[in-house]
């Protein structure tokens, strides 16, 4: 088998693997994007980034940055533990109008497991939509919609999530302690 | 006839428990609907035929581990999540136009549930906002607490559903960590 010319030092690995994986298409993703456009007529939306981190530059992306000894590199560092996977999505949105409620009309691809709706929220300018999916009584899958006038971001974490939601959850103090009830 | 000893067998039962503990699990959370205080909200899309401007839905293991997150702050109310099946709650914007309606369904709605066994424990009509507020009992014990509120004032209606083992002292303290003001008065009996 023929031999690599040069050696790869790890950190230059770990940032091979974090440039490449920016150069992501996600089945699931532009899924996403093309419901949200059917589901809402007159919005167009244009891919900005698209990433897709799995075990591999995840745990590569831990090991960057716990060289640096902010204390919020450490609290990335503790998020990232727990999660295998991570894809993200950024869009440019057109054709909304501007102002007013959006209306964030979405079906999740259901797959074997449905996804469930834990918190979904229209205010002005902005609409959020939390879904999970549970695998043997744990919360495993994550998915964060979040839709303004301006943009449209998709974020999917797969991963043991209870650390991470127990931890996002006491650091928010209420789950809901915001909400406009 | 194969042979059928204690160290051949336990193992097989320990595997076939722990498969068990496995399954019950999610098969717990998709009987929320065979609950005897669940009830269904999906018929209030058809009635303001919009989606919700709020929607929450906590249940199985992601109420668990609101629980769980509440420990070390709030060990009480932590217990108190414990013992609830789901809380889900559906906040719409209500034009003056709709109010009529909303509160006709309102009405009927609540004659519906009093038709299943459940109680109305408070009727509010003040400053032309409406709360009902009902319980249904499972012996000693509520089992399932319904909110629905038509605030036309605000502009928005409020409808909340709590499942599970429900102390009515506490209610109030759902009401406030959730912040659900339909929740935070002291309208509910008192355990006796």
């Amino acid at each position: 088998m023929p031999r690599l010319p040069f050696r790869w030092s790890p950190p230059a690995l770990a940032l091979l693997l974090l440039c490449a994986s920016g150069c992501f298409y996600s089945r699931e993703m532009a899924h996403t994007r093309r419901e949200i456009e059917r589901r809402n007529p007159g919005l167009a939306l244009r891919r900005r980034v698209v990433l897709g981190l799995g075990p591999a530059t995840l745990g590569a992306a831990g090991r960057l940055v716990s060289l640096s000894r902010d204390d919020e590199a450490r609290t990335v560092r503790a998020y990232l533990r727990d999660v295998r996977r991570l894809k993200l999505g950024v869009y440019d949105v057109r054709g909304l109008g501007g102002g007013g409620d959006l209306p964030l009309r979405y079906t999740p691809e259901g797959g074997r497991r449905p996804w469930e709706t834990a918190v979904k929220v229209r205010d002005e300018g902005e609409a959020v939509w939390v879904l999970y999916r549970e695998r043997r009584g744990a919360v495993r899958e994550l998915m964060v919609v979040a839709l303004s006038d301006e943009e449209l971001v998709v974020a999917k974490l797969e991963g043991r999530l209870e650390r991470l939601l127990e931890r996002a959850i006491a650091e928010q103090d209420s789950l809901l302690g915001h909400m406009p009830f | 006839m194969p042979e059928i000893t204690p160290m051949k067998t336990l193992p097989r039962l320990l595997a076939l428990f722990g498969l068990a503990l496995c399954l019950a699990a999610p098969a717990a959370a998709q009987n929320l609907d065979r609950e005897p205080g669940y009830v269904d909200l999906s018929e209030l899309e058809s009635l303001f035929r919009a989606e919700p401007k709020i929607e929450v839905n906590l249940k199985g293991a992601l109420l668990r581990m609101v629980a769980s997150a509440s420990r070390r702050d709030d060990p009480e109310f932590a217990r108190l999540l414990l013992k609830l099946k789901a809380i889900h709650v559906r906040g719409y914007d209500l034009s003056r136009a709709q109010a009529d309606e909303v509160e006709r369904f309102t009405s009927g709605f609540s004659r519906r549930l009093e038709g299943r066994g459940w109680e109305t424990v408070a009727r509010v009509r003040e400053d032309g906002e409406r709360v009902d507020m009902l319980v249904h009992t499972d012996g000693e014990t509520i089992a399932g607490l319904v909110v629905l509120v038509v605030s036309p004032e605000d502009d928005e209606s409020i409808f909340v559903n709590i499942v599970g083992d429900i102390d009515p002292e506490e209610i109030g303290r759902i009401g406030s960590k959730f912040d659900i003001d339909a929740l935070s008065g002291d309208a509910l009996p008192r355990k006796k």
